[in-house]
């Protein structure tokens, strides 16, 4: 029988949930004003798939949220469905130059605002505590309703971020040495 | 004690936070938790990362709530404040409640112990490797990234230069991480495979964590618990 | 029985036109030690993981030929099934760490672990391992802060308690000292119902097994004792001065017939004597 992912994936996975958590915190390090903490997840997207992928982004914040706190935890849909979306993506040929990275990177911050927006409007009140929430308060005097205010937040913040995460995660995998991206034959075409 | 158990007290601590609606009763079940995630080991770094997610959570929830922006910028009139701050309160009350539980759970599963709970348990292999392999790998990434730090300084590349030149070199110091991890993926896979890795269903870990009659005990409890809370929910 | 049998086998590697490994044709009874010799870049680490059970999951290739591991063939099977039989030691010892061990003594029990075995088998196993690899001192300590010698000597520690019927040894020895290297080697060849193979590029080392499968450039040049080799191979390998001495006074036609080629450095100055004496 063959299991669901060879050993090979899982490996890589591994790879990918640990790029998650040592970049993010390198960024935070370098206190650059983005979370880069799924760049990882984007690897895997574009070297296995989106199942893969999916899965990454979910064992990324299980394990944040086991080390820390639960709140990762709590997002961990938003992480799995940045590794699907991105995925899918891939497959489709999303990778393959600067345009449609930018475009793809656009869809996972759509697929983000959907997942991510009720999680924080109404487990934590539409606030975060990082800086973000000005924008939230802001958004809603000036007439929006709290969930659309943190719609539009969540999308700003991560649009930024996304986009920088796709193109770092794409520049990564093509430098790769070709020997190397050789030994993942479910690769996204990058090129 | 089973690193597992604790996780069992999550739930019905969950049931209660949402059955209790008055604010010093939630307030004085936070207290209680607190107490004991300061009883415990650790408590200086558990309190402190407790401490750093409420706080400014609180600074949000008292702008985001407290229509602050509208009075104090756009003049309007926020009669209804005392009403939404207190549903605010309500709210972190709740959160601070779930996080200070969870602290108290995660004080029994140290990551060496979960892991070898996780391989003993009936989750398949690959789900125990996903959880428990990144905690050792990230220690190495660290470590090595460290190392290139310590070489891009030395040919001059400066941390606290302004935010462009920090993201290149974030390329700069992630780019000879990735590489060195990616190329060890296969080595990885091979080493697993070497090992016998899921070739057969059934694997045994030594020294596996025993479920203990104070485990059953507690987790009994933490089910009584649960139906109490749920079935005075129902009778009112 | 021969327990590896290879008959005109060659390897092509998924991509590429010309094989890899080619003309491999040799028989390996059980129990017997064999020494695979070459430079760099003569295809030792591709027969190793060809043997290995490698091909095709973990190493994308065609196979043609026969080539059987008990009878069976060797190639098709998925690795992990066949890690209770055959093991490979490679030179980067860090490749062996599976990287879900907190300790020496878990990453050591984790083969077993994967097994299924019970409880006292798979710490007997360990107890045995550790011991045969003079890493006990080790148990307690975290894989990856292991030295290189160290981490060899886990490695080792590592297939040996799978209980393998084959061991590979790929340049396995390469960051201990020689006489550390000899010890254990000595060691391993005493075990009873171990067959091993092992990939050198030192003729000293090689010259110990009972038969030599001299490769080049991919291709199999001869397979026989080291001695019969001797003239052929030794430009190719590493020796001691002593040894190669012996092969320059052979290749200048001043050795005697009679008079076999030495097999090590006490061996050559031996030699010597019984050519000069005469």
């Amino acid at each position: 029988m063959n299991p669901l992912f060879s050993t090979r994936t899982l490996t890589l996975m591994s790879a990918g949930i640990a790029f998650n958590m040592v970049l993010g915190q390198l960024a935070s390090m370098l206190k650059l004003p983005i979370f880069l903490d799924a760049i990882g997840t984007f690897v895997v997207a574009l070297l296995a798939g989106p199942l893969a992928a999916l899965v990454t982004g979910v064992a990324t914040n299980l394990i944040w949220g086991v080390l820390t706190s639960p709140v990762a935890a709590a997002f961990a849909p938003v992480a799995g469905v940045i590794g699907l979306v991105a995925g899918l993506c891939a497959r489709a040929g999303g990778f393959r130059s600067l345009p449609r990275v930018l475009l793809s990177a656009l869809l996972v911050t759509v697929a983000v605002v959907v997942v991510a927006t009720p999680i924080r409007a109404y487990l934590f009140g539409g606030a975060t505590g990082s800086g973000a929430d000005f924008f939230v308060a802001y958004l809603n005097a000036v007439g929006s309703k709290l969930i659309e205010s943190v719609a539009l937040t969540v999308f700003g913040v991560n649009l930024a971020d996304k986009v920088v995460s796709a193109l770092l995660a794409w520049t990564l995998v093509r430098a790769l040495p070709a020997r190397l991206s050789a030994t993942f034959p479910a690769a996204a075409a990058v090129r | 004690m089973h690193p597992f158990t604790g996780f069992a007290l999550l739930p019905p601590l969950l049931l209660l936070t949402l059955r209790l609606t008055d604010a010093r009763a939630l307030a004085a079940l936070l207290v209680v938790l607190l107490v004991l995630v300061w009883m415990g080991g650790e408590h200086r770094v558990r309190l402190r990362r407790w401490a750093l997610l409420m706080l400014p959570l609180a600074a949000g929830l008292w702008l985001v709530h407290g229509r602050y922006l509208d009075s104090l910028v756009f003049g309007a009139d926020v009669a209804d404040r005392p009403q939404r701050l207190y549903a605010a309160a309500l709210l972190w009350l709740r959160v601070g409640c779930l996080l200070a539980g969870a602290q108290v759970a995660l004080r029994l599963a140290p990551p060496a112990r979960l892991t070898r709970a996780l391989f003993a348990s009936r989750l398949p292999p690959s789900v125990a490797y996903l959880l428990a392999s990144p905690l050792l790998l990230s220690v190495q990434l660290r470590r090595r990234l460290a190392e290139v730090t310590e070489a891009q300084r030395a040919r001059g590349v400066d941390p606290a230069a302004p935010w462009p030149q920090r993201a290149r070199t974030l390329i700069a110091l992630a780019g000879p991480l990735v590489v060195w991890t990616l190329s060890d993926v296969g080595e990885r896979a091979n080493a697993l495979d070497a090992r016998a890795f899921r070739s057969v269903p059934c694997r045994t870990t030594l020294d596996a964590p025993a479920f203990t009659a104070r485990d059953r005990a507690l987790l009994a409890a933490a089910l009584a618990a649960f139906v109490l809370v749920a079935g005075s929910w129902l009778w009112r | 029985m021969a327990l590896i049998r290879f008959a005109q086998a060659s390897l092509t590697r998924a991509g590429a036109t010309a094989p890899c490994l080619s003309c491999i044709d040799f028989a390996l009874p059980a129990g017997q030690t064999l020494a695979v010799v070459g430079g760099s870049g003569s295809g030792k680490s591709t027969l190793a993981g060809w043997l290995a059970g490698w091909v095709p999951h973990a190493l994308p290739a065609t196979e043609a030929g026969v080539a059987e591991f008990d009878g069976a063939p060797l190639s098709g099977a998925l690795p992990a099934v066949r890690a209770g039989q055959v093991q490979l030691v490679q030179g980067n010892p860090y490749a062996a760490l599976t990287g879900c061990a907190f300790t020496v003594y878990d990453e050591v029990a984790f083969g077993p672990e994967n097994l299924g075995l019970c409880e006292e088998e798979i710490r007997a196993r360990c107890r045995e391992a550790l011991a045969l690899c003079d890493a006990e001192a080790l148990a307690v300590r975290a894989p990856s802060t292991l030295s290189g010698g160290e981490a060899q000597r886990v490695a080792l520690a590592c297939a040996l308690a799978m209980r393998p019927r084959l061991l590979l040894l790929d340049e396995a020895f390469n960051r201990l000292t020689p006489a550390a290297a000899d010890r254990l080697l000595e060691r391993l060849r005493v075990l009873p119902m171990l067959t091993l193979v092992l990939f050198e590029k030192s003729f000293e080392r090689a010259a110990g097994a009972d038969l030599m499968l001299w490769l080049d450039g991919g291709v199999q040049r001869a397979c026989a004792e080291a001695g019969v080799l001797f003239d052929r191979v030794l430009p190719a390998l590493t020796a001691s001065d002593a040894v190669r001495a012996a092969w320059r006074s052979r290749a200048a036609d001043l050795w005697r017939d009679g008079v076999a080629a030495p097999c090590s450095a006490a061996d050559a100055l031996t030699r010597f004597a019984e050519v000069a004496d005469g």
